[in-house]
């Protein structure tokens, strides 16, 4: 039975199959009939868990954790599993997961087919360092067994992979001491883009995590406004965590398939709510005391943003542009607003440290992100800041961007021929696809 | 507090194993595949603490009193068995191939008849919970599913008995059975359903919340109740063109 799925940011609908296997016979008894995808939490923005003609296999019933060395810092879990579901069980032991995307619902499945980063991607880098060896089934080459020192090119190939690889099915993670449950976050008031690159900068050494958010949502005097928000970790006693994520039900902002009623709040609003958001961000005092969830996962309880934009939904699109460049880039991207007139519902800065390969969205930089409503003027800003991020030498992140056209992602990874050469020796008939995979030809 | 769960692999048993180790119990799982054990175990003993032993045996060719001797002989006793174990073909109706319809009845009905006749007098000794899971669909037999239906009303029927000889006996063991309705497993998994269905963990939090009262049978959830008894007194001209 097919049923319409749609990406997060409600750009692309298909009709689908989905499956949701509860036993491993049942997915070790897939059969290589045609092409397929694994889907986790639903929760990308664009469209990699489902694909035309793909049958879409629900993986959060794999959701245990199966080992846990904490003398080691190493836990193995199910890929199904949850962030947050795997931080109640860590947290109280006084461990974590490094890397952390801003979700607590995102699976590591997820993580590991994005190689996420998070709001310490300057400190921790992206998930491919937390991941040690994985689990993975292919219906042709059957169960995987991969790390650094076995199956070294399966292993590469699937973190950051799209899913492409096969159905991870589960992984050993690197932890790292969580030093409190509390963070004192900083907000500090900037009154450009550039005035937050360089407290960002400036604090990169000394901050747990950091980025700034950015109002752009009009012209004039104030555009381009904002605050850095630096967190630092507390070293005070543990409270208890248990619950305090998973136990709530998935809000309905994130499950757009669902038909409902859903104005576009932003066609009329924008300016307002981001001049409220501001005023909450930069009320004092600055400093704050504040529960480690609630800095992890900022999204919680503002799922409605998403709801926003109204049907036809938005385009989250976020460049990495290398150090020098970044003063450049974020001009050419003042003067681009300023040509399209397309208001910003969301800008925000983050700092980034790795190297660059394959379709990793890493990097030595800053990232830069907008969204943006998909109208003419939006896609036309997008093209012209595509042209702008190939000229800074920046790369545009695949998992966030629905629109992102192959001729960008060419020019801006330099190894998109060597991903696709290795995934096609690898699995010939190419099995796994989705409708990303299928919009960059991989 | 020991436990038993028979077909922990997925859906229902599992989840209830998950709602017992939260409340403390040692636990004992049988279920066919020891992959889904093994992940369930090891995941319950991380996150609850709880001592979790299991055993993978397919029920339709068990050995039942060797069964026995292996669950007494690590939980000492037992005080509350959850018979939950299930399997349904999509092929059954009125003739199915006898492996199919052999395997249906053993799954579903006369081994967890033989099973839980065998942990009986363990169960008295403890004054402990005997909980079953039947069907809405051995509720009145339909075209569909019909060995299913029967070999879970059979198995209703049983629990019925043991409910009345237990309570003449003043043994003071309390026996449940629950009629479920469609639960969100991969039993239902692509098929089109009338009604929706329940979360495997909703599911288990009422039944673990039931524990110690002497309910008998219940639909679970409730509103199949209305539903079900309905349809069990539609009129047989009306009933017999149901296309369910």
């Amino acid at each position: 039975m097919k049923r319409p799925v749609t990406s997060l940011d409600r750009h692309v609908t298909l009709d689908v199959e989905l499956g949701t296997p509860d036993r491993y016979r049942e997915v070790l008894a897939l059969a290589p009939a045609g092409p397929m995808i694994a889907r986790g939490a639903g929760l990308s923005y664009v469209a990699a868990s489902f694909g035309e003609g793909a049958v879409s296999v629900g993986m959060t019933r794999f959701d245990r954790v199966l080992a846990l060395d904490e003398g080691a810092r190493r836990a193995e879990v199910e890929a199904g599993i949850s962030l947050g579901r795997l931080q109640e069980v860590l947290a109280p032991r006084g461990l974590q997961v490094a890397v952390q995307p801003g979700y607590p619902d995102i699976t590591v499945g997820g993580c590991i087919a994005g190689n996420v980063h998070g709001k310490n991607h300057y400190r921790e880098g992206v998930f491919a360092g937390v991941v040690e060896s994985l689990r993975l089934f292919h219906p042709v080459h059957g169960l995987i067994t991969a790390s650094a020192n076995e199956n070294a090119e399966v292993f590469e190939l699937t973190i950051g992979g799209l899913g492409l690889t096969g159905l991870i099915l589960a992984a050993t993670l690197r932890l790292i001491p969580l030093p409190g449950t509390v963070v004192e976050v900083e907000h500090i008031p900037v009154a450009s883009p550039q005035e937050a690159c360089a407290h960002i900068g400036r604090l990169r050494e000394e901050c747990d995590m950091l980025y700034a958010w950015l109002d752009f949502s009009r012209r004039g005097a104030r555009m381009g406004r904002g605050y850095v928000v630096a967190g630092r970790w507390i070293d005070e006693s543990r409270i208890d965590v248990s619950g305090a994520v998973t136990a709530r039900a998935r809000p309905r902002a994130l499950d757009p398939s669902a038909a409902r009623l859903r104005p576009n709040v932003f066609g009329v609003a924008m300016g307002a709510i981001n001049e409220v958001y501001y005023r909450i961000g930069t009320r004092r005092p600055l400093r704050r005391r504040t529960p480690m969830l609630d800095v992890l996962y900022p999204a919680v309880g503002k799922e409605f943003y998403f709801d926003f934009f109204g049907r036809r939904g938005f385009i989250e699109h976020q460049s990495l542009i290398p150090e020098t460049m970044i003063g450049t880039h974020l001009e050419a991207f003042r003067a681009l607003f300023l040509r399209h007139g397309q208001p910003v519902a969301l800008a925000t800065l983050k700092a980034g440290r790795g190297a660059a390969r394959l379709l990793h969205y890493d990097g030595c930089g800053y990232s830069f992100t907008i969204d943006v409503a998909p109208t003419r003027e939006g896609v036309a800003l997008l093209a012209d800041l595509d042209q702008a991020t190939i000229r800074h030498g920046g790369r545009t992140s695949i998992m966030k961007d629905s629109r992102l056209p192959v001729d960008v992602v060419r020019a801006e990874y330099p190894e998109y021929d060597v991903f696709r050469d290795r995934l096609r020796a690898y699995d010939p008939r190419r099995l796994f696809r989705s409708a990303v995979s299928q919009r960059l030809e991989l | 507090m020991m436990s038993l769960v028979v077909g922990a692999s997925a859906g229902l048993g599992r989840a209830l194993a998950q709602e017992l180790a939260r409340a403390g119990h040692t636990l004992f799982l049988i279920a066919t595949d020891e992959r889904d054990l093994m992940a369930t175990a090891a995941d319950l003993r991380i996150r609850f603490g709880v001592r979790v032993a299991y055993l993978a045996v397919d029920l339709a060719a068990a050995d039942i009193d060797a069964l026995r001797g292996a669950v007494l002989e690590d939980l000492g006793r037992i005080d509350n068995l959850f018979l939950i174990a299930g399997w349904s073909a999509h092929e059954d109706g009125s003739h199915i191939p006898t492996a199919v319809a052999r395997r249906l009845l053993a799954v579903n009905g006369t081994e967890g008849i033989l099973l839980v006749n065998a942990f009986l007098p363990d169960l008295v000794a403890s004054r402990g919970n005997l909980v079953g899971a039947g069907s809405v669909a051995g509720v009145r037999g339909r075209r569909k599913n019909a060995l299913y239906g029967a070999a879970k009303r059979g198995l209703e029927t049983w629990f019925e008995s043991a409910r009345h000889a237990l309570a003449q006996s003043g043994s003071g063991c309390r026996v449940q059975f629950y009629r479920l309705g469609y639960l969100a497993t991969s039993m239902v998994a692509g098929q089109k359903l009338l009604f929706p269905p329940l979360a495997p963990d909703v599911a288990a939090r009422r039944i673990v919340a039931n524990l110690d009262r002497d309910i008998g049978t219940r639909y679970l959830p409730w509103w199949w109740w209305p539903i079900m008894t309905m349809l069990r007194l539609l009129p047989w001209p009306l009933f017999k063109r149901l296309d369910i």
